[in-house]
């Protein structure tokens, strides 16, 4: 099962967001998903949220295409995640420049929630870059939604366990591996958006999952700068992913 | 009155339409960046319910012991054609009518106040909370919750309080304890009674007060519309329907039903989204309360104080006091999201009616059909004549949901006379 690690771009800072990096890449990470500072996050949870605020004044262009040569140069694939909400006034500007930072890709959690009416035209601004999009879909998106845009969309499928941040679902990974499957078929599914420990992890790779995404779990790691803690967690992860 | 195999009509499974809406349901969100409010729901809904609501599951299993309960209550509820109402509106097609005043407690609303106060109980809670408008909320989360070995606590709008006094004793009779809200219980009454003390009251503020109450207490609260779980819930008339039109060799062609939040016309619909023909739905609302034609789509909240999350529907603004019409349980500024957006796609038409018209069509109902329809249904009732009227020739049967009985709202008819 593969492994994706999210981080917020300049969170908690340049540097150990850096650090952070290195540790990740000598830890047999596969992908790297990169989120784009945004003023409304509304998709994430509270703890990726804050994120958010502190990353705002720490971004940079330069850092971000650093960022991703030095992941490309380990073999490492690197995805944006952007939140439409804070780029669609000048939609095209940003993608012509992110086009040439090296990503495999691009998330958009708001894609489909809040942009559907206009979803051929920022999918054919897409095209048009040449950036593949990596659909996000959740156990609420419809049917027939997730169908056409997986079937516009590229290698992999995003899929968040959680249908809105902060709830508790009791969902069983059982039912919702078995769900995700019979609307995506034989692509390429990552889960992600709620996965906390290391048995849900396991139990994930019991089910035949092809990869996996953790996001909100490494910030107690970042906070405290704390790369060894890090480095451990992903050991165990390794332990729970082959 | 159709009543042939009841076990073959009386679903097994609830419908939720989430997994085949045409775009994205939005979630609901947090007005702070703290996303408390939906955490909230973790404390004061249960678990199970919670699930539902998010529910990636087209179909969810109805447990055993709530289809014994729905049984007792008296479902499934009848089908019934109104062919004198047919002869007086001179319509060439037929008119049926699905008579949820039919249950024991009189309306739709014991559909989802029984697997709410099911799952709170089997989660270990001993005592509910809710509001209520009109009232027959509050009975049936009374009785849903006595029948499930619980209390219950419920906020009462204070017009329709001081309107129905009956209905007070109605929910106290079946073992609920009642108060007129805005109340002195909470803190968010106390400050709108400080402003107003004569303030009447909404359904947005019995809800935060309901909500407060719960989570001051530790208890679980108890939704009567607007979620989707509430609809999955309410999609048992949907269901019923189409057994009953399918034993009957009948085909829906025009769906009609009266919107408060959305509960008793999304159940009623949603089961019929994916048939093969154009049904024809109209969604009637009460001119006082114009959610669809004046409100504005986007994230409101579902109550008045802001307390529980805000939700993307057709909404008049969350602090909207809504007149003091006798249809209680229109009086709600938001609608489902799920109806909402089947609404503005233009998928399901609405239509206004407004009170003078809705006694008139109680009037010819009643002596049509010998129902005497709850003022809500009332506004379904008039859509429907509206319609028969502008189409005669039409030959298009018509379903009607008649959501509840108006025994307890006969004072409507003491301001026009009989
Ligand atoms: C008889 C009756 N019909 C309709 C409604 C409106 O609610 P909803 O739109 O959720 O069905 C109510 C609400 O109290 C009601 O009591």
């Amino acid at each position: 099962m593969k492994l994706t690690l999210y981080f917020t771009l300049g969170y908690p800072d340049n540097e150990v967001l850096d650090e952070f990096l290195e540790v990740a890449s000598e830890n047999g990470v596969e992908r790297v998903e990169l989120g784009f500072p945004s003023a409304d996050p509304r998709y994430d949870g509270p703890m990726i949220k804050r994120t958010h605020e502190v990353a705002m004044g720490n971004y940079a262009d330069q850092a971000t295409k650093n960022i991703v040569k030095r992941l490309n140069s380990c073999g490492i694939k690197a995805y944006a995640l952007v939140y439409l909400n804070s780029v669609m006034k000048s939609l095209d500007s940003f993608l012509e420049k992110i086009s040439s930072f090296g990503f495999d890709g691009i998330i958009l959690p708001d894609l489909l929630i809040d942009y559907f009416s206009g979803m051929n035209q920022i999918l054919s601004a897409l095209k048009e870059q040449g950036i593949n999009i990596i659909p996000f879909v959740t156990p609420s998106t419809p049917d027939a939604v997730a169908r056409y845009v997986i079937s516009e969309a590229g290698k992999w499928i995003y899929y968040g366990l959680l249908p809105s941040t902060g709830i508790t679902v009791p969902y069983s990974l059982k039912e919702l591996y078995g769900r995700a499957r019979e609307i995506i078929g034989s692509k390429e599914i990552c889960f992600g958006f709620g996965l906390r420990n290391i048995p849900q992890i396991r139990e994930l790779n019991e089910l035949g999952a092809d990869s996996i995404a953790i996001g909100s779990k490494l910030l107690e790691f970042l906070e405290q700068r704390n790369t060894g803690g890090f480095k451990a967690f992903l050991e165990e992860v390794n332990v729970a992913r082959n | 009155m159709l009543r042939i195999d009841q076990d073959e009509i009386l679903p097994d499974k609830w419908y939720n339409v989430i997994s085949d809406l045409p775009e994205p349901l939005s979630p609901p969100i947090s007005d702070s960046n703290d996303s408390s409010s939906i955490e909230l729901l973790n404390r004061i809904i249960p678990a199970e319910i919670l699930k539902q609501e998010f529910t990636f599951n087209r179909y969810e299993k109805i447990p055993d012991r709530v289809r014994e309960l729905y049984r007792i209550v008296g479902r499934p509820t009848p089908l019934i054609r109104a062919g004198k109402l047919e002869e007086e509106l001179r319509y060439k097609g037929k008119i049926l009518l699905k008579y949820e005043g039919g249950t024991v407690t009189g309306s739709h609303k014991i559909n989802t106040a029984i697997p709410q106060a099911y799952y709170a109980s089997l989660e270990g809670s001993r005592s509910v909370v809710t509001e209520t408008g009109a009232g027959q909320w509050g009975t049936a989360v009374a009785l849903a919750a006595s029948l499930n070995h619980m209390k219950s606590r419920i906020f009462m709008v204070k017009v329709s309080y001081d309107q129905k006094p009956l209905r007070k004793t109605v929910m106290e009779l079946y073992g609920g304890n009642v108060v007129s809200s805005p109340s002195q219980e909470t803190e968010f009454g106390l400050g709108l009674l400080a402003k107003d003390p004569k303030s009447p009251g909404s359904l947005g503020i019995a809800i935060s007060e309901a909500v407060e109450y719960a989570l001051k207490n530790d208890l679980k609260y108890m939704l009567g519309s607007v979620m989707n779980s509430v609809l999955a819930h309410q999609s048992i008339i949907g269901l019923e329907t189409r057994k009953q039109l399918e034993i009957e060799g009948e085909e829906a062609e025009v769906l009609i039903g009266c919107v408060g939040g959305g509960s008793n016309f999304g159940g009623f619909v949603f089961p019929f989204l994916k048939s093969s023909k154009d049904i024809e739905m109209i969604a009637s609302t009460a001119s006082e309360i114009p959610k669809f034609s004046k409100g504005e789509y986007g994230y409101d909240f579902l109550d008045s104080a802001g307390i529980l999350p805000k939700l993307k529907m057709y909404s008049l603004g969350a602090g909207f006091i809504p007149p003091g019409i006798y249809s209680g349980g229109l009086r709600y500024h938001g609608a489902a999201p799920s109806l909402s957006m089947l609404i503005r796609n233009g998928r399901i038409q609405s239509d206004e009616v407004g009170e003078p018209e809705v006694i008139n069509a109680l009037k010819v109902f009643a002596r049509t059909t010998g129902i005497i329809a709850a003022p809500e249904s009332g506004h379904a009732i008039a859509t429907a004549m509206r319609y028969a009227r502008k189409n005669p020739a039409a030959k298009k049967t018509m379903v009607l949901n008649v959501s509840g009985q108006g025994n307890f709202d006969l004072s409507i008819f003491n301001k026009v006379g009989l």
